[in-house]
């Protein structure tokens, strides 16, 4: 573990909501939807608090073992398990940076760029990932600092255009759900906060290591309320029915509003350009993370090599699917191995860190 | 080496600036109605009507006299139709500045076109989701020819655009975007789109075709529409006129709501339309005895100006429901959503209950300021 590269609490609350808040955004107000109905808000304050535990979780790691980074206890706790579990979430962070670079290499296709090929896109985009992932967290940390902002810049934009015409009336009836969809919602939620897993490589290198906690929680809150306010603008302006049927729903949100006045018309653009820079933020830690593993596994001590090495595999990863629907559904698809290894990464494998580092310590 | 490195260098710029595959503004149609009718004879379903603006006419010194330019495809759908044209007109067709879509009677009877169409521009990409939605029961082709002779030419935004916007606030009809249409239809089932006929060379639009899951199922006067608009809150300020002691009173309604009530759920649904409206007088035929001095007199005139409004609106209710049977007030998203219990019950069965239940009209009316004389 290198001691050079620290990055502040701000950047680390930066990051954990540049990280979260990512391609899923977008489409977010339509799986909820569709498990939930209209009480997509109570799920996500749910699942919200969920988080705050899985990164109690983190946190908890990293006390037990002072002054070690992820893969030195990982390598201590996990024994013979250590090489799978690298394999897994390896997988896990190629198979994210692959969906988000073919995401946005569709949607800049269909809405921005409609004459470049889907290929140039991509291969433009995995190459400026490549300059940032190749540097250390604490580069990684700047740019969530950088783009924490910014991202929300671009949920006060969608509020401030939205807000005039809302009828949340479209709130009711509250709590008429029944608790199996509830349930169900709660499951589609939780993967809209994959992205957590990003505080398991930086945590290590806050500078104040005792307040990490608070740093988390606040992060994780903003994700969490950034979350709620997009769903119910979307709410507020759809029916149901329509919100169940959109891919995109705050793209035709912010489609069929004008700014007062009609000065400006067809705000998509600018929330498309917005939104890039918020994928951009996902895709970079995702992608470090990914040749970090690599880095670790083959004990290298530069992971840049990596970097370079992953991008005709992502670049091919990403041009596979056949279509957006392969990619996309939850059901025997790309998301859904995703979802899987998610959930092994994301919670399986800190939580059996943890207990065997406290079984460790006891037996010592 | 490094003169080869700066020559790359400014070649590199070159494509930096993004304009090789620029399209000049006056490149491209931007049409801002297009309209449907059904063929009968033929293979194509469609006979769609475009009407753009021509650029070249517009500003100080314009090359070419015809300010917009009418024209017909026969065609399956709209994006067919735009294929179809480019062998005729010179410019790709953009659909980004769509304003209005027009339907004819045939279009809006046959359940499936309609779902087509609003499919259609709801699912593309570039197609403006805010566009304004007009019926009409004649040929659309017709109309959008005879908008050119209209004496009340607009040519930027054109004619049909400018009326339905509405910037007076007329009862008469009310403007609906496609997006409203669809979510009207998915809480309610259904919803009002605007009339509009070609007389006398002037474009008119007033009353509505009422559209229930996507088909018609009849039409309303101006007056119903009136009462559907003051009713689901849609329009604010409108005049009353009445008879009060013997002579004619005008009455400017400026603020206005609507309250919908459930009052008893045990056997018929009986549901309560409240209507609170404000305003001040605005003409009088002021005769000797007939001032109005005192309070009792403005009470009383309130009343009488309220058992007008509210007849009007009971007959509009009346034949909305047991006639039309089109939950155009949204009653049934009110029972779901403040009255959820009573809704899981007769939600499937909503369809055939609608038309029994009791829905009950009641108006107030505020008179506020009775202006400059007594």
């Amino acid at each position: 573990m290198s001691k050079d590269s620290k990055i502040s609490h701000i950047q680390l609350r930066g990051l954990i909501v540049s990280n979260i808040v990512g391609v899923g955004v977008l489409s977010l107000p339509n799986s909820l939807a569709n498990s939930v109905g209209n009480n997509g808000w109570l799920v996500l304050i749910i699942a919200g608090a969920l988080f705050i535990g899985v990164f109690m979780i983190y946190d908890r790691i990293f006390k037990l073992y002072p002054g070690k980074d992820f893969f030195e206890i990982a390598k201590e706790t996990l024994g013979l398990f250590y090489y799978p579990c690298l394999l897994i979430i390896f997988l896990y962070f190629l198979l994210f940076v692959v969906i988000i670079t073919r995401n946005l290499g569709e949607l800049m296709k269909i809405f921005l760029l409609q004459t470049t090929p889907v290929g140039v896109i991509i291969i433009v985009f995995i190459l400026a990932s490549t300059y940032l992932s190749s540097h250390e967290i604490d580069a990684i940390g700047r740019l969530g600092y950088f783009l924490y902002p910014i991202i929300i810049m671009f949920t006060g934009f969608i509020i401030a255009i939205s807000l005039p015409k809302a009828d949340f009336t479209h709130l009711l009836p509250v709590l008429q759900t029944d608790l199996k969809s509830i349930a169900k919602g709660i499951g589609t939620s939780i993967f809209s906060f994959l992205g957590v897993e990003i505080a398991l490589f930086a945590i290590p290198y806050v500078e104040d290591r005792e307040n990490v906690i608070r740093s988390g929680v606040i992060g994780i809150i903003t994700v969490t309320l950034i979350y709620i306010a997009l769903y119910v603008m979307t709410i507020a302006h759809f029916s149901i029915d329509q919100i169940k049927a959109i891919v995109y729903p705050i793209l035709l949100l912010v489609r069929q509003l004008d700014l007062p006045g009609f000065f400006l018309e067809n705000l998509d653009g600018v929330i498309m350009a917005l939104w890039v820079l918020v994928v951009f933020a996902t895709m970079v830690p995702n992608y470090f993370a990914g040749a970090k593993i690599l880095s670790k596994a083959f004990k290298t001590k530069n992971h840049k090599y990596f970097v370079l090495g992953l991008v005709p595999v992502i670049f091919i990863g990403s041009i596979l699917p056949e279509n957006f629907i392969v990619l996309l559904n939850t059901v025997n698809t790309v998301q859904r191995y995703h979802y899987i290894l998610g959930f092994f990464s994301l919670l399986v494998i800190p939580l059996s860190i943890l207990i065997s580092g406290y079984l460790r310590k006891k037996v010592e | 080496m490094k003169r080869l490195i700066l020559v790359l260098a400014i070649l590199t710029s070159l494509v930096l600036t993004g304009c090789w595959d620029m399209v000049e503004l006056n490149n491209r149609i931007y049409p801002y109605s297009v309209g449907f009718d059904k063929v009968r004879d033929s293979e194509e379903r469609y006979n769609i009507t475009y009407s753009y603006p021509n650029i070249f006419a517009l500003g100080k010194n314009p090359t070419s006299d015809q300010k917009v330019y009418v024209v017909t495809e026969k065609a399956d759908n709209l994006f067919e139709a735009m294929h179809h044209l480019t062998t005729r007109i010179s410019y790709p067709i953009d659909l980004k500045h769509l304003k209005v879509v027009i339907f004819t009677e045939d279009v809006i009877s046959n359940e499936d076109m309609m779902r087509e169409i609003v499919d259609g521009v709801m699912r593309d990409f570039i197609a403006n989701k805010n566009v304004q939605l007009l019926v009409t029961r004649d040929s659309t082709e017709e109309l959008l020819k005879n908008t050119l002779k209209a004496t009340d030419q607009q040519i930027i935004g054109g004619a049909i655009y400018n009326l339905l916007l509405n910037q007076q606030h007329s009862t008469f009809f009310t403007p609906i975007t496609m997006g409203n249409l669809v979510e009207d239809i998915d809480v309610g089932g259904s919803a009002i789109i605007p009339l509009g006929y070609f007389m006398n060379n002037e474009i008119y639009i007033e009353g509505g075709a009422v559209i229930k899951d996507y088909k018609l199922v009849g039409y309303l006067t101006p007056k119903e529409n009136g009462a559907m608009a003051f009713l689901s809150n849609r329009v604010k300020a409108e005049g009353i006129d009445l008879y009060f002691k013997g002579s004619s009173l005008s009455l400017m309604i400026s603020e206005s709501k609507a309250k919908t009530r459930l009052i008893s759920q045990d056997g018929n649904i009986k549901i309560k339309l409240n209507l609170t409206m404000e305003g001040h007088i605005h003409s009088y035929t002021n005769k000797k005895g007939t001032e109005i001095r005192t309070n009792e007199d403005n009470k009383e005139m309130e009343k009488a100006a309220a058992k007008v409004v509210e007849e009007e609106l009971q007959q509009a209710v009346d034949r909305v429901q047991k006639e039309l049977k089109a939950d155009l007030l949204f009653i049934g998203s009110h029972l779901n959503r403040y009255h959820h219990k009573l809704w899981k019950g007769i939600e499937k069965d909503w369809d055939t209950i609608y038309p029994e239940i009791d829905i009950d009209v009641d108006v107030e009316v505020k008179i506020r300021r009775r202006g400059l004389t007594k």
